[in-house]
């Protein structure tokens, strides 16, 4: 079955969870170390200021196609487009990525201060579910599986489920 | 005209929706945060007067001596890096270095020597980390390893730290100085990430958990630095300043630090004149390095509900125009045989 959503919609999807992961691994100081910043062209992933805002803007524009989505399905699609085993895991990485980033954000504002432990776990958990949403998309191209109940991953007029 | 039947919408559920999108902005508000959010006077800010400052040094020595444990003793030989443009960093051979900032050496005295309206000046001021009220290295370390507690000290955990130098590539004042050959990378992937550990002031967070002072304020014979609650210091400081006609710095650098300094000479003639450089971190005025992200966090806690808004109005839309909620496989809103015959 394909997906309720729109090519558009889709691509846009991809294109903020692309902008998240790039910016969010690029938080790592490796652009430097491996010499990524020596590519014509990529010199700005080295600069943390600029990859950390524009993962902040990332973070803006998923959370708010998320609410957006989620609505439509719970109020819209639910009946005719229930998800799979697979979308479910991916809603479920995908709710816990976003509340841990929010809660980053919280942690970032002036004056709101959480202990080390919480800082260390919050930082590590957000990392690893985004390595495991990445793996998911993968385990879906590799296996032509579907977010969607009622069969494989196939192209619709529409355009092809969100990745 | 009449309107077209429209799927029966579970009244009940849309109300669950509105009650729990209601409910997620308010735990989403500002208000909702003051459970983690530190009060003013949890933080301990310190109080430099450089006007009593002699520059003698026992503030260093006291330093050294206070956490000569928590120095680095690297494993020899290091572990060769990849690419092998990456470079040790090796203090361990200088630890006797005393006027700069090492992971040997937490706090140096700087001496700035100048005129100031004709007649001439030596000022000397105690450099460490400034502990920032909103820490750019906390707050950008992607592993937690740097983190700022509820008194306002701002630490990076020896055990954890990987040694990326991030922190001191985003701190405005360059104040973390690294190890090479220490850490836990060496225990990761010591070739690929990683490079040791970063090293500066803790504040002596094991001595004031104590109910102690740090070494650097106990020590100083001639009470230049003081630590207290904010409100306390702070209002010291702007006593200090009206009596002395004297100036302040770290109140409002990188948007308020808890380390205030207050000098007889303008600070920006102090930044002119005295050594700064690698470990050496300068007077200048400096902007809220997280004002930005403070702005879009505010956006990115609004977003969903901006979301949830859209994608209810979306629905009432559809409904007001008398048409059904949207059919399945017409995602974008277009009848399902849109384009065909």
């Amino acid at each position: 079955m394909h997906a309720p959503v729109s090519r558009r919609v889709a691509l846009t999807y991809l294109l903020f969870v692309s902008l998240l992961a790039v910016t969010g691994m690029m938080q790592l100081p490796i652009a430097g170390r491996y010499r990524i910043t020596t590519v014509p062209g990529l010199a700005w992933l080295g600069d943390f200021w600029l990859t950390h805002r524009l993962h902040y803007v990332g973070a803006v524009g998923l959370l708010f196609l998320t609410g957006y989505l989620a609505t439509r399905w719970v109020l819209e699609w639910r009946r005719e487009y229930a998800l799979s085993a697979l979308g479910w895991t991916r809603a479920g990485i995908l709710g816990l990525l976003l509340a841990t980033g929010a809660v980053r954000v919280l942690k970032n504002l002036p004056m709101v201060s959480f202990s080390p432990l919480p800082t260390l776990l919050i930082d590590w958990v957000h990392l690893g579910l985004a390595l495991l949403l990445g793996l998911l998309a993968l385990t879906r191209l590799a296996c032509r599986a579907s977010y969607w109940d009622g069969g494989a991953a196939r192209p619709s007029r529409r355009g092809n489920p969100v990745s | 005209m009449t309107k077209a039947p429209s799927r029966p919408v579970d009244i009940s559920r849309r109300r669950f929706l509105t009650g729990l999108g209601v409910t997620s902005l308010g735990l989403l508000l500002p208000g909702a945060a003051q459970a983690s959010k530190a009060k003013e006077d949890d933080e301990l800010v310190t109080l430099h007067d450089l006007s009593k400052c002699v520059g003698c040094g026992a503030c260093v020595a006291a330093c050294r001596k206070a956490n000569a444990r928590k120095f680095p003793e690297p494993v020899r030989p290091f572990p060769a890096m990849y690419p092998a443009t990456v470079k040790a960093e090796d203090w361990s051979g200088r630890r006797q270095v005393s006027d700069r900032l090492t992971p040997y050496n937490w706090l140096f005295v700087q001496s700035a020597r100048g005129q100031y309206q004709g007649q001439d000046f030596e000022v000397h001021i105690p450099r460490r980390c400034m502990h920032c009220q909103n820490p750019p290295c906390a707050n950008l370390c992607p592993w937690g390893a740097a983190a700022r507690e509820n008194n306002g000290t701002v630490r990076i955990d020896p055990t954890i730290c990987l040694g990326g130098a991030k922190c001191k590539t985003v701190c405005p004042w360059q104040i973390p100085v690294r190890q090479t050959g220490v850490g836990l990378y060496l225990k990761l992937l010591p070739h690929l990430t990683g490079n040791g550990v970063m090293f500066k002031c803790d504040r002596c967070a094991d001595r004031v958990a104590l109910g102690l002072e740090p070494a650097c304020i106990e020590a100083c014979p001639h009470g230049v630095q003081e630590i207290g609650p904010r409100s306390e210091i702070v209002a010291k400081a702007h006593a200090l300043v009206r009596n002395t006609g004297g100036f302040v710095y770290g109140e409002a650098e990188n948007g308020g630090t808890n380390s205030l300094y207050v000098s007889p000479i303008p600070f920006d003639i102090l930044d002119a004149v005295a050594p700064t450089g690698p470990g050496k971190p300068h007077l200048s005025t400096v902007r809220d390095a997280m004002a930005d992200e403070n702005k879009l966090a505010y956006a990115a806690l609004f977003a969903p509900v901006a979301g949830v808004i859209a994608g209810a109005l979306r629905l009432g839309s559809r409904i007001g125009a008398g048409r059904t909620p949207e059919p399945p496989g017409n995602g974008d809103g277009r009848p399902k045989d849109a384009g065909k015959g």
